[in-house]
C-alpha cells in the first residue's frame, strides 16, 4: 500500500463509504461473461452475427450514456437493450428486452468473484466499530440484488445509489446523502475507497473533505495529479495491515 | 500464463530439467528412443518400425505404437530439416508435453498453482523418470489425462480418441479400459453417451490401433518387450504351477471399482489411480512406470492438502532413492561389504529393501487414499443405499406431473417409480366405488405397497399391477426394481407409519383448491368432454374423503409445496385452459427443519431477482416465492445452491421453467440437505 499523504492518516477513521463495483469485483469479467451470454443469445434468437450484436450493443450504450448524461437510468441494461434492438432494425421488442435485461443480469452477478480478503478486511471494520456506507452508481434494484447475493448487505450500516440521490458520482449529492444517512460530525474522519479517480476520489474530496483511498486494478485508470489519492492499494491484505497498523498507533 | 511462467516454483522445476537435460543423457534416449526417431525420417515411410529391423536396429527400441512415433515426429523432423541435435527435438517434445500435462491437471483438479507446482512440477517421480532415466511415460499418461479431463468436461467422443491414443502410444495403458467401462456402465446418467464415447474408441482403433497390428515388423517389437511379462513376476509357486498375484490384486481393484455401484468422475478417477499404484508397486517393474498413477496422486495432494505432500514427499523420496541404484548400479561398491560377503549380495540386499519398503509404503498410501477419496467421499458415502421420496397430495395437486419433473433431473435410468394408484383394490367398473372413494384407504391395498416398496429397497423384482387410466382396468405386466432414487407417489404415501419410515424425503403438494378444481375441471371437462355437473359432483363427493384422509398427512411431509394464484380472476372454472400459460403463480416452500433459506433467498432474490419472503417457526421455514423464472436460471441456482447433487443427475438434466422448476430447485436443495445428514 502506498501512502502519499501519510501525515493526514493520524488515527482510525469514523465512518469509511465503499464504492462497490471494481472495488470490491472485477467488474470487466463478469460484464464481459454476461455480455457473450447476451450476445450469444441474441444472436440465436434471431440470427444475427455475433459482431453485428455487439456493435449494435455498443453504438446503444453510447446513445443511451449521451441521451441521459450521469444519472441512475443512464446505466439501466433494459434502455440499452432496447435500442439494441430499435438499432438491429427489430423495433422495441420488449418482452425481448426485458428478457435479455434479466439474463444480463443474472449471468452478472452470478460471475462476481469477490476481491481476495475484502470480507476479512470489512470484518477488521466492523469489529473496529466503524460504519461502513457504500456509495454507488447504478440503480438501487440491482445493486441491492448483488449486496444480498454477495453476502455483503450484513456489513453495510446504509447504502446510497445514484438513483436515489438523483446524480451520478462525482456529484456531491451521493456524498452529502451519505453524510446524512449516518449522521456524521463536521470534524469526523472519513474514508473514501473506490477504484475511480474521478467519482471516487475526486467526488469525495470535493463534497466531503475525506480522505481517500485508492483499489488499483491492473485495467483500470490511474489517478493523475489533479485527482491524486491519499493512499492507494492492489490487495485488500495491505489495507489491512495499515488498518492494523493505525489501530496500533 | 505470464504469472505462471515468473512463479518461483515452475522457475526451480524448469530449471532442473533444464540441467538434467544437458548434463545427462539416458541410456534409453541415446542408446534407444533418439536412434529410433533419427532413423525413422531417413526416408519417406508409415511403417518405421520395418525400416529399424531391416537397418539391424535393436529390437527393444522402440516398442510403441503410432501415437508414440507421431507425437515425436514433427520435432524431429523440423530438427533433422534445420539440421539441429535430435537428441534436443527429444527434450523439446517431452518438455512439451511435460507442460501439457501440468496444464491438465490445473484443469481437472481447479486447485491452487503452488500447490500444483509441488504436487507436480517439482516432484521426484516426474523428474527422475523422464529427465534422469530417460523413460517417456509421459507421453501415454498425458493421453491418459487428456482423455480424462475431457470425461469431466462432457467431451465423450475426445475422451475416447484420447484413451486410444493412450493405449496406441503404451500398449500398458490398456489396463485402464475395464476401469472407463465400470465408470460408464455403473453411473445412469452416462448410458446416453456410451455411443459417443464408444465412437471416439472406435475412430482411434482405426487411425492408431488398426494400422499398427497390421505391421508384422511393429508387432515383433511390441512383443519383444520384456516388460510385457513383468506384471507376472510375482507369483506364489504351488505345486507345479504359480499363482501371480499382480493381476488377483488388480482384479480385486477392478471389482472394488464395480462394487462401488454409483461411480460418479472422482470415484472412478480413484479406484483406477490406486488400481495403477498397486500394480507399479507390487510389480519389479520399470521406474518409468511410477509415472502412471501422477494423476491420482496430484488429485490426492489437492485432496489432503499439507498430510498429502508429506506423503507424497516421502513416497517421491523412496523412489529417488531406488533410482539411484538404476543410474548408479555401481554405487554399492563404495560401501564396505563387511556383513554381505560380496558386492553383488549388497547390491541385492540393499535393493531388495528398499524396493519392500516402496511396496508396504504404496500399499499404505494406496489405502489412506481409498479411505480419502473413496470413503470419505461424499458421493460414496451418500450413494450408498437408494434414496426414497414419498410424494403425496390431493387428486389433482400435480403429484404426476411433479414427480415427472424429478425424473427429468435425476433421468429416467436412475429412477423407480411406486405408484399408488397400482394399488387401488378394484378396476374403475366394479360397484364398489358407488360406497367408496380412491381416496378412502380402505379402497386400496396399501399394506401391499409397504411389502413392496420393502422388497424393492432389499433389491428383490417386484411384480406389480399397473392401473390403466385410459381404461380403468388394472393390469398384471408391471415390474419394478431397485434403483438409486425411489419416488412412491400417491394418495396414501404419507398415510401408513411404516411407509414413512422408509423415506429420506416425504412431500405433500397443496395446490390451492381453487386452482385445483380449475385444473380438474380443464381436464375432465375441455380435454375428456365430461359434462361439467358430473365432473363438479365428483369433485364434491371426494371432499369428505379428502378431509379425512389426505389433508391430515401434509404433517408428517418434510417439504410441502403450495402452489397459489397470484390473482384468482386468472382462473375462470367456466373457461379454463388446462396448460395454464400466462398466469401468475406464488409458490409456497414450507420445510421442516431447514436451515437454508438464507441462502434459498440470496439466489433467488439476489441472483434471479425474484420476490421472496421468509417466515420461520419451530418447525418450518416457509418461503414465499414470485416472479418469472427460466430453465437456465433453475440450472444456474442448482449449480450454486446445491453442486455436490449435479454428479447425481442425469449428464443432461431438463429442468423447468416456472413454479415447476423453483420446485425442483427447491426439492433438490432439501435432498442435499438430507443427503448430508443421512451421511453423518
Amino acid at each position: 500500500m502506498k501512502v502519499y499523504n501519510l501525515d493526514k492518516f493520524v488515527s482510525l477513521p469514523d465512518t469509511v463509504l465503499f464504492d462497490m463495483d471494481n472495488t470490491f469485483y472485477d467488474y470487466h469479467h463478469a460484464h464481459t461473461a454476461a455480455l457473450t451470454a447476451i450476445s450469444e443469445k441474441i444472436a440465436t434468437s434471431f440470427s444475427l452475427p455475433l459482431t453485428d450484436v455487439e456493435k449494435a450493443y455498443a453504438e446503444a450504450r453510447n446513445q443511451i450514456k449521451e441521451q441521459l448524461q450521469k444519472t441512475a437510468s443512464s446505466h439501466s441494461r433494459v434502455l440499452y437493450f432496447q435500442r439494441m434492438l430499435e438499432i438491429l432494425g427489430l423495433g422495441s421488442q420488449l418482452v425481448h428486452a426485458l428478457d435479455f435485461e434479466q439474463t444480463y443480469w443474472r449471468v452478472f452477478i452470478s460471475n462476481i468473484v469477490l476481491f481476495d480478503d475484502l470480507k476479512l478486511c470489512l470484518d477488521d471494520l466492523r469489529l473496529l466499530n466503524i460504519p461502513m456506507v457504500l456509495v454507488t452508481d447504478l440503480t438501487a434494484q440491482i445493486q441491492f440484488r448483488k449486496m444480498i447475493y454477495l453476502k455483503l448487505d450484513q456489513y453495510f450500516h446504509f447504502v446510497v445509489t445514484s438513483e436515489e440521490a438523483g446524480a451520478d458520482k462525482p456529484h456531491k449529492a451521493p456524498f452529502q446523502l451519505a453524510l446524512q444517512k449516518i449522521n456524521a460530525k463536521k470534524d469526523s474522519i472519513i474514508w473514501m475507497i473506490g477504484d475511480h479517480p474521478l467519482s471516487d476520489i475526486q467526488g469525495a474530496r470535493t463534497a466531503l473533505s475525506a480522505l481517500t483511498i485508492q483499489k488499483k486494478q491492473s485495467n483500470g485508470e490511474k489517478g493523475s495529479e489533479q485527482v491524486k489519492p491519499d493512499a492507494d492499494f492492489t490487495h485488500y491484505r495491505e489495507l489491512r495491515k495499515f488498518i492494523a497498523q493505525l489501530k496500533d498507533k | 500464463m505470464l504469472a505462471v511462467l515468473r512463479h518461483p516454483l515452475f522457475i526451480v522445476g524448469l530449471i532442473i530439467r533444464l540441467a538434467l537435460i544437458i548434463f545427462v543423457t539416458p541410456a534409453p534416449v541415446a542408446e534407444w528412443y533418439v536412434p529410433f526417431l533419427q532413423h525413422s525420417v531417413t526416408e519417406w515411410t508409415v511403417n518405421p518400425w520395418e525400416l529399424w529391423l531391416r537397418d539391424e536396429g535393436i529390437i527393444r527400441s522402440f516398442p510403441y505404437g503410432y501415437a508414440m512415433w507421431l507425437y515425436f515426429l514433427p520435432f524431429v523432423l523440423c530438427a533433422s530439416l534445420l539440421g539441429i541435435s535430435i537428441v534436443g527435438a527429444y527434450w523439446a517434445a517431452l518438455l512439451v508435453i511435460d507442460l501439457c500435462l501440468m496444464i491438465l491437471l490445473k484443469n481437472i483438479y481447479k486447485g491452487s498453482m503452488n500447490l500444483l507446482f509441488i504436487a507436480y512440477w517439482l516432484s521426484p517421480i516426474v523428474i527422475i523418470s523422464s529427465y534422469l532415466l530417460g523413460y517417456n511415460d509421459l507421453v501415454p499418461i498425458c493421453f491418459l489425462a487428456l482423455s480424462l479431463y475431457c470425461l469431466r468436461y462432457k467431451l465423450w467422443f475426445y475422451s475416447g480418441v484420447a484413451l486410444v491414443a493412450a493405449i496406441s502410444a503404451k500398449l500398458s495403458m490398456a489396463l485402464v479400459v475395464p476401469f472407463f467401462i465400470v465408470y460408464l456402465i455403473r453411473n445412469p446418467g452416462l448410458h446416453s453417451i456410451i455411443m459417443r464415447f464408444s465412437g471416439g474408441v472406435a475412430s482411434g482403433t482405426l487411425l492408431l490401433i488398426l494400422p499398427f497390428v497390421l505391421l508384422p515388423s511393429a508387432l515383433v517389437m511390441l512383443f519383444s518387450n520384456p516388460e510385457m511379462t513383468t506384471a507376472l513376476r510375482l507369483h506364489l509357486p504351488i505345486g507345479d504351477y504359480q499363482i501371480y498375484l499382480v493381476p488377483i490384486v488388480y482384479l480385486l481393484m477392478l471389482y472394488g471399482a464395480w462394487n462401488v455401484k454409483w461411480v460418479n468422475f472422482e470415484l472412478f478417477h480413484a479406484t483406477l489411480g490406486i488400481a495403477l499404484l498397486l500394480l507399479v508397486v507390487l510389480s519389479p517393474s520399470s521406474l518409468g512406470w511410477f509415472l502412471w498413477p501422477i494423476t491420482l496422486l496430484v488429485g490426492y495432494q489437492f485432496i489432503e492438502k499439507r498430510v498429502g505432500v508429506i506423503l507424497i514427499g516421502l513416497f517421491g523420496g523412496l523412489y529417488a532413492i531406488r533410482s539411484i541404484f538404476a543410474f548408479f548400479p555401481d554405487i554399492v561398491a563404495y560401501f564396505p561389504s563387511i556383513a554381505f560377503g560380496s558386492t553383488q549380495h549388497l547390491h541385492q540386499y540393499a535393493l531388495s529393501i528398499v524396493n519392500t519398503t516402496i511396496a508396504v509404503f504404496g500399499i499404505i498410501l494406496s489405502l489412506r487414499i481409498w479411505d480419502i477419496m473413496v470413503m470419505r467421499n461424499d458421493f460414496f458415502r451418500l450413494s450408498r443405499r437408494p434414496f426414497v421420496v414419498g410424494i403425496a397430495g390431493d387428486s389433482g395437486a400435480g403429484k404426476d406431473t411433479y414427480s415427472r419433473a424429478i425424473e427429468n433431473i435425476f433421468g429416467r435410468q436412475s429412477i423407480t417409480h411406486l405408484l399408488g394408484d397400482n394399488y387401488h383394490l378394484w378396476d374403475r367398473q366394479k360397484t364398489m366405488w358407488r360406497v367408496l372413494t380412491h381416496l378412502n384407504p380402505r379402497a386400496n391395498n396399501l399394506q401391499r405397497m409397504v411389502a413392496d416398496l420393502r422388497s424393492i429397497m432389499q433389491g428383490k423384482i417386484v411384480k406389480t399391477s399397473y392401473y390403466d387410466h385410459r381404461t380403468g382396468h388394472m393390469r398384471t405386466t408391471h415390474y419394478l426394481k431397485k434403483n438409486h432414487v425411489i419416488l412412491v407417489n400417491g394418495l396414501h404415501a404419507l398415510y401408513l407409519p411404516s411407509l414413512r419410515r422408509h423415506y429420506d424425503v416425504k412431500i405433500y403438494l397443496d395446490m390451492d383448491e381453487h386452482l385445483r378444481r380449475y385444473f380438474k375441471i380443464a381436464r375432465d371437462v375441455h380435454e375428456r368432454g365430461h359434462p361439467i355437473q358430473k365432473v363438479t359432483a365428483a369433485i364434491e363427493k371426494r371432499i369428505p374423503d379428502a378431509q379425512n384422509f389426505i389433508h391430515p398427512q401434509k404433517q408428517y411431509a418434510d417439504l410441502i409445496f403450495a402452489i397459489q394464484p397470484i390473482r384468482a380472476d386468472d382462473f375462470v372454472w367456466s373457461a379454463p385452459n388446462s396448460d395454464g400459460s400466462n398466469k401468475l403463480y406464488r409458490l409456497v416452500v414450507s420445510m421442516r427443519g431447514h436451515s437454508g433459506h438464507s441462502d434459498l433467498v440470496r439466489v433467488l432474490g439476489g441472483l434471479l431477482g425474484l420476490h421472496v419472503e421468509v417466515n420461520v417457526d419451530s418447525v418450518f421455514e416457509q418461503v414465499i416465492i414470485e416472479g418469472a423464472v427460466s430453465a437456465e436460471d433453475i440450472a444456474m441456482c442448482v449449480k450454486e445452491l446445491c453442486p455436490k447433487m449435479i454428479d447425481f443427475l442425469d449428464i443432461n438434466p431438463i429442468w423447468a421453467d416456472g413454479v415447476l422448476g423453483l420446485m425442483q430447485l427447491s426439492t433438490l436443495v432439501y435432498i442435499n440437505q438430507s443427503m448430508e445428514q443421512r451421511a453423518l
